[in-house]
């Protein structure tokens, strides 16, 4: 008995063919028919299988815009004008703001980013996904410029590889949509595989899915690029290939010679590209100047925060020009505390305890506790919150406290006398 | 030195730094098979610096999981050469018989065997107590529980410090409870027993090891959890409540008791288990060479594939290289069939949009396992993961299935999406299910004749139906009602030895047929135990059946105790032993696996010491007729001399045993 047939035998015995289905649509046997129809439907779906037909590399050039610019690898080329509106944002737009929080530092030099995406077998990550589509862009004085890579086989990728360092080397900040997990360890990995050093992993990057989620996750339904596209940039996307499809699309290549949608996959990663560019820009601007559409200011400020920078936090929960939620005045306040600006903070507590806001309360207790040493209205407070707190221990035991150093002279107290 | 541990439990921020800063890294099978492997390049800095691997606890690498092992060693071994580096492999293990070759199955190599131990010992002495008999009709003995309670008092008493280890949970449990009731009623003074097991909170298990170390404790009472790797110091006493399966695990247990220079006692309790008592009445096991072999089968062709597939997505294969016994290209091309890899000029890469090591367990073969899902009180939750091969046996609708003692009722069973939903019952009752196996000998690879018998090994036919299944009442062990169950048959090839008797001898050993099939249900019963022992696999990994090898007729035991002969279309009714035609019952062992895992050779190699073990195990039994200890259940009635179910195995056994010329 052949292996082929050992298996068959092996796996029909405990029904685990379903599993070891490719996602193909030749593939049809439910895991549990005889042996024999199993292995008369495989002959079957075997006749009935097209020839492979054969793609000359020179071929997918043509077809996909561009030139061979080393065996296996095709390069498609294009160039913009700095100008170009993409949606409704023009790409000069980067030129326009500051990108010093987004680079997480100094003004970066805008001819000195590379965008960089990809499109891969797979998503699961690990040795064996392969980015067959690398796509590259940046800013060279009046134009935009893009590079995208076609791998037409897996022996073309060092090559490939190769060939990006080009411009990889040339750079001074990655800018990407998720690259931080996703691009830039794959394209790591796909360049130890094929033993060529690079500096990938040492570049700073700029990840815009990040700033993209602080900024407007509260008001989307979600943070996909597409539809960062739709609300920031206005661009909807005609007769796009849908994402999860694409490496289906390069398989068929390889295994029948399929080459439908192949142009769709490379039009997909330009556009892809192409807004990383624009975002970047209404992003820069998103955290530089407060209440621009759609932009949560608790998230901006937070971000700002934590970056080291309370005073811009400062001015986009200030400046904002709408009504701020609980959870953003509640940010403010802590602000406006942090910096001694007490009679600024214990307002927007009191506004907020007064709408039952717990967290208020909490602050209010002990900033009657702490800073103004009045132990009355500090429990005042707390009693306040004992029937709508989770943690009624630790309030009680607050409470306890507070009646104890009520009930003694202050000078008494030991916090007082040191 | 920087040592790290990397496992499911390491947090992600701290992962690169185990990565490239670990001079040790301490890890296990899965997370190297499904974390390591598959992502090796963000430990290419860790691998081109590798230079010794150390495998601890070599003989649990055994079976189904020792053949995945041996399978991710040569996967490691592959990206070691992509990365240029050749580490030095180091295998330790407990005492088996047969370390070096398991070692070289392992690695694929030869290695160098060291057995000597230059570690400072102390006089260890080491008790096998059986319980006494109290009931010598039926076998019966004391239980291990209150022998085990009794002894560990005296220790306890007499100042030794003492560690109790039990096979369950639930063991450890009511074993501390026994020992707390005498020794902790006070609650002023400080605690001097504690339990230790699985199940409890980190912190939990830290401040008992603690208090071992520091030598505030006098008693653990714990399960394998405390076997290995955990530092406790030393012990003076080591009581083992029942037998831990192997031989390889009772010394690592005892290895627990025994400072520097200091004597120390091990105890082996024995239960009622036929190889617990075999254990006890051959203390040779413990003082010669050890009888256990460990096998593995890293060529099983379905668990061989899944690491070829897990291996492609790796590193892409080249023409020249192998994986395995079996042809590589052969393998690939089965793969491209199916669209996973895609062959470019000599090279195979992985092209399928999945993660293979994602869906390969190292514990079973292909994944078929189903989950026991408790649906009590509308919850959803997975109680127990039950394999392929013994899920119709044990998770059929109407079944009682227990976890821990408590027992769960299976309320629906989906044979297809492999889940079994069960509620908890208060049932009085366990199941057991009514099933038909039959044996055809499709090919013979060899035999051997001895006076009157054959002993044969082959390829078999298996089919098993479970038709149906009884309720049995606890303790009074009374038939309470039946159950249909209507569920697909379960077939496969696989391997198998099998014994078979001159027809003319068995006439004259035998008064009729009918007692010889006894005799071969008894004698199969005795010899299911000692190969299991032998081979150091379950008991689930090894299948027994009493058939005439064509698939015509198989005999059962009957809820009664005596043989019963049956074909498949007879569903349950007995078939007469037709004087006319020729009576040739076969005594299988087969491998319980589609394909085998490799039990078969090494059973046919032992086949004298496995009929002659089995002899002994039934012959020095201390029962009078039979017994679940030696022959399995026999019925009441059965104890009268002539018709004696041990007797009756053992001149089936001897029939088996008697060697040409």
């Amino acid at each position: 008995m052949d292996l082929r047939a050992r298996l068959k035998e092996l796996e029909a015995r405990l029904g685990v063919g379903q599993r070891q289905q490719p996602p193909s649509p030749l593939a049809t046997e439910p895991g549990v028919l005889p042996l024999a129809a199993r292995l008369q439907r495989l002959a079957a779906a075997q006749a009935a299988k097209p020839a492979k037909r054969v793609v000359s590399q020179e071929e997918l050039a043509r077809l996909l815009g561009g030139y061979l610019c080393a065996e296996g690898v095709v390069l498609v080329e294009n160039s913009l004008p700095v100008s170009h509106v993409h949606g409704r944002v023009p790409f000069s737009q980067i030129h326009e703001i500051s990108l010093d929080f987004l680079a997480g530092g100094a003004e970066p030099n805008r001819e000195h980013l590379l965008f960089i995406d990809t499109e891969t077998t797979g998503l699961s990550g690990g040795t064996g996904t392969v980015a067959f589509v690398l796509g590259l862009a940046r800013i060279n004085g009046d134009t935009v410029e893009v590079r995208q890579y076609f791998l037409t086989c897996f022996a073309g990728e060092p090559a490939m590889l190769e060939h990006a360092l080009g411009w990889i080397t040339d750079t001074s900040h990655l800018v990407s949509f998720n690259g931080k997990s996703f691009d830039i360890p794959l394209l790591v990995t796909r360049y130890r595989l094929a033993r060529i050093a690079n500096p990938l992993s040492a570049l700073p990057h700029m990840d815009l899915l990040h700033r993209t989620r602080s900024a407007f996750k509260r008001n989307w339904p979600d943070c996909r690029l597409q539809t960062a596209e739709q609300y920031l940039l206005k661009l909807f996307r005609d007769d796009d290939v849908p994402g999860h499809l694409i490496p289906q699309i390069w398989t068929d290549l390889l295994q029948h010679g399929e080459t439908r949608n192949l142009r769709g996959v490379v039009d997909h990663n330009r556009i892809d590209i192409l807004s990383l560019i624009a975002l970047a820009g209404v992003l820069g601007k998103t955290y530089a100047e407060p209440g621009q559409e759609y932009a949560d200011p608790l998230g901006i400020a937070r971000a700002h925060r934590r970056a080291g920078d309370e005073l811009t936090a400062l001015l986009h929960l200030e400046d904002h020009g709408e009504p701020l939620s609980d959870d953003a005045q509640l940010e403010l306040a802590g602000l406006y505390a942090r910096s001694g600006h007490w009679d600024k903070a214990v307002p927007v507590w009191e506004s907020l305890a007064e709408k039952h806001v717990l967290c208020a309360m909490e602050r209010l207790a002990i900033y009657h506790e702490h800073k103004q040493r009045d132990f009355q209205t500090a429990l005042q407070w707390t009693e306040r919150m004992l029937p709508l707190s989770q943690e009624a221990g630790a309030v009680e035991k607050r409470r306890a406290r507070l009646v104890r150093k009520s009930n003694q002279p202050a000078a008494l107290s030991p916090r007082a006398r040191v | 030195m920087r040592t790290f541990t990397f496992d499911g439990d390491t947090p992600g921020d701290a992962r690169q730094a185990v990565r490239t800063r670990g001079d040790i890294v301490v890890s296990n099978p899965d997370m190297l098979h499904q974390g390591i492997l598959p992502h090796h390049t963000k430990w290419a800095q860790f691998f081109e610096n590798l230079r010794y691997v150390v495998i601890d606890e070599m003989h649990t690498y055994r079976g189904v999981f020792g053949s995945h092992m041996a399978n991710v060693i040569r996967r490691l071994l592959r990206v070691c050469r992509f990365y240029r580096t050749e580490p030095v492999f180091i295998f330790c293990s407990a005492t088996i018989a047969n370390p070096a070759e398991l070692a070289t199955r392992l690695l694929g190599a030869p290695v160098t065997a060291i057995t000597e131990s230059g570690a400072p010992q102390g006089e260890k002495h080491l008790l096998l107590w059986n319980p006494p008999v109290i009931n010598p009709e039926l076998g019966l003995r004391a239980s291990a529980r209150s022998q085990t309670t009794r002894i560990a008092r005296a220790a306890i008493k007499s100042g030794l410090k003492t560690i109790v280890f039990a096979n369950s949970r639930l063991m450890v449990e009511v074993l501390t409870k026994y020992l707390k009731d005498v020794f902790d009623h006070d609650s002023r003074q400080p605690t001097r027993i504690a339990a230790y097991r699985g199940g409890y909170l980190p912190t939990e298990r830290r401040a008992t090891e603690s208090k071992l170390r520091a030598g505030t404790l006098d008693c653990v009472v714990t399960t394998t959890a405390l076997e290995l790797g955990v530092d406790i110091g030393g012990l003076d006493v080591c009581i083992l409540n029942g037998y831990p399966g192997t031989i390889a695990g009772t010394w690592q247990r005892l290895g627990r008791a025994g400072r520097r220079n200091r004597t120390s006692l091990g105890v082996l309790v024995a239960t009622s288990e036929p190889l617990d008592q075999y254990i006890v009445r051959n203390p040779d096991f413990f003082t010669g060479a050890s009888p256990e072999h460990a096998r593995i089968a890293p060529d099983q062709l379905l668990i061989l594939m899944d690491h070829v597939r897990c291996a492609a997505f790796e590193l892409p294969f080249t023409a020249d290289e192998s994986f395995g016994g079996e042809n590589l290209v052969e393998m690939l091309a089965h793969l491209e069939e199916l669209g996973v890899v895609h062959r470019e000029g000599k090279r195979w890469h992985w092209v399928a949009d999945s993660y293979p090591a994602s869906a390969v367990s190292l514990r079973s073969i292909a994944d078929g396992n189903f989950v026991v899902v408790d649906t009590t009180g509308g919850k959803q939750e997975v109680i127990a993961e039950v394999d392929y091969s013994s899920a119709a046996l044990t998770l059929y609708e109407g079944a009682i299935y227990l976890v821990q003692a408590s027992p769960w009722q299976v309320e629906r069973l989906d044979w297809k999406g492999r889940k079994a939903f069960v509620t908890k019952t208060a049932a009085d009752y366990y199941t057991d299910a009514i099933d038909y196996t039959r044996l055809k000998i499709l090919d013979r690879f060899e035999d051997t004749a001895g006076a009157t018998s054959v002993c044969n090994r082959g390829e078999v036919h298996v089919v098993r139906r479970v038709s149906g299944y009884k309720k049995i009442r606890y303790y009074t062990h009374e038939n309470v009602g039946y159950g249909p169950v209507n569920l697909p048959d379960h077939e496969m090839h696989t391997t198998a030895v099998w014994w078979q008797v001159d027809p003319r001898a068995l006439q004259n050993a035998f008064p009729n047929r009918w007692q010889a099939l006894d005799g071969f249900l008894g004698a199969a019963y005795a010899i299911h135990s000692i190969a299991v022992l032998l081979t150091m696999s379950d008991r689930h990994d090894l299948g027994r059946a009493i058939g005439d090898g064509e698939g015509e007729w198989f005999a059962t035991t009957e809820s009664h105790g005596r043989g019963k002969l049956q074909t498949l279309s007879s569903e349950g009714e007995p078939v007469e032993l037709d004087a006319a035609k020729e009576f040739v019952p076969a005594l299988f062992l087969y491998d319980n696996y589609p394909g085998g895992i490799g039990l078969s050779v090494p059973l046919y190699d032992l086949r004298d010491q496995v009929i002659a073990r089995a002899r002994s195990l039934i012959e020095h039994c201390d029962c009078k007729f039979g017994c679940p200890a030696c022959v399995g259940p026999i019925l009441g009635t059965d104890e009268e001399g002539e018709r004696s179910p041990k007797n009756a195995a053992i001149r089936v056994l001897d029939l088996l045993g008697a060697r040409a010329g």
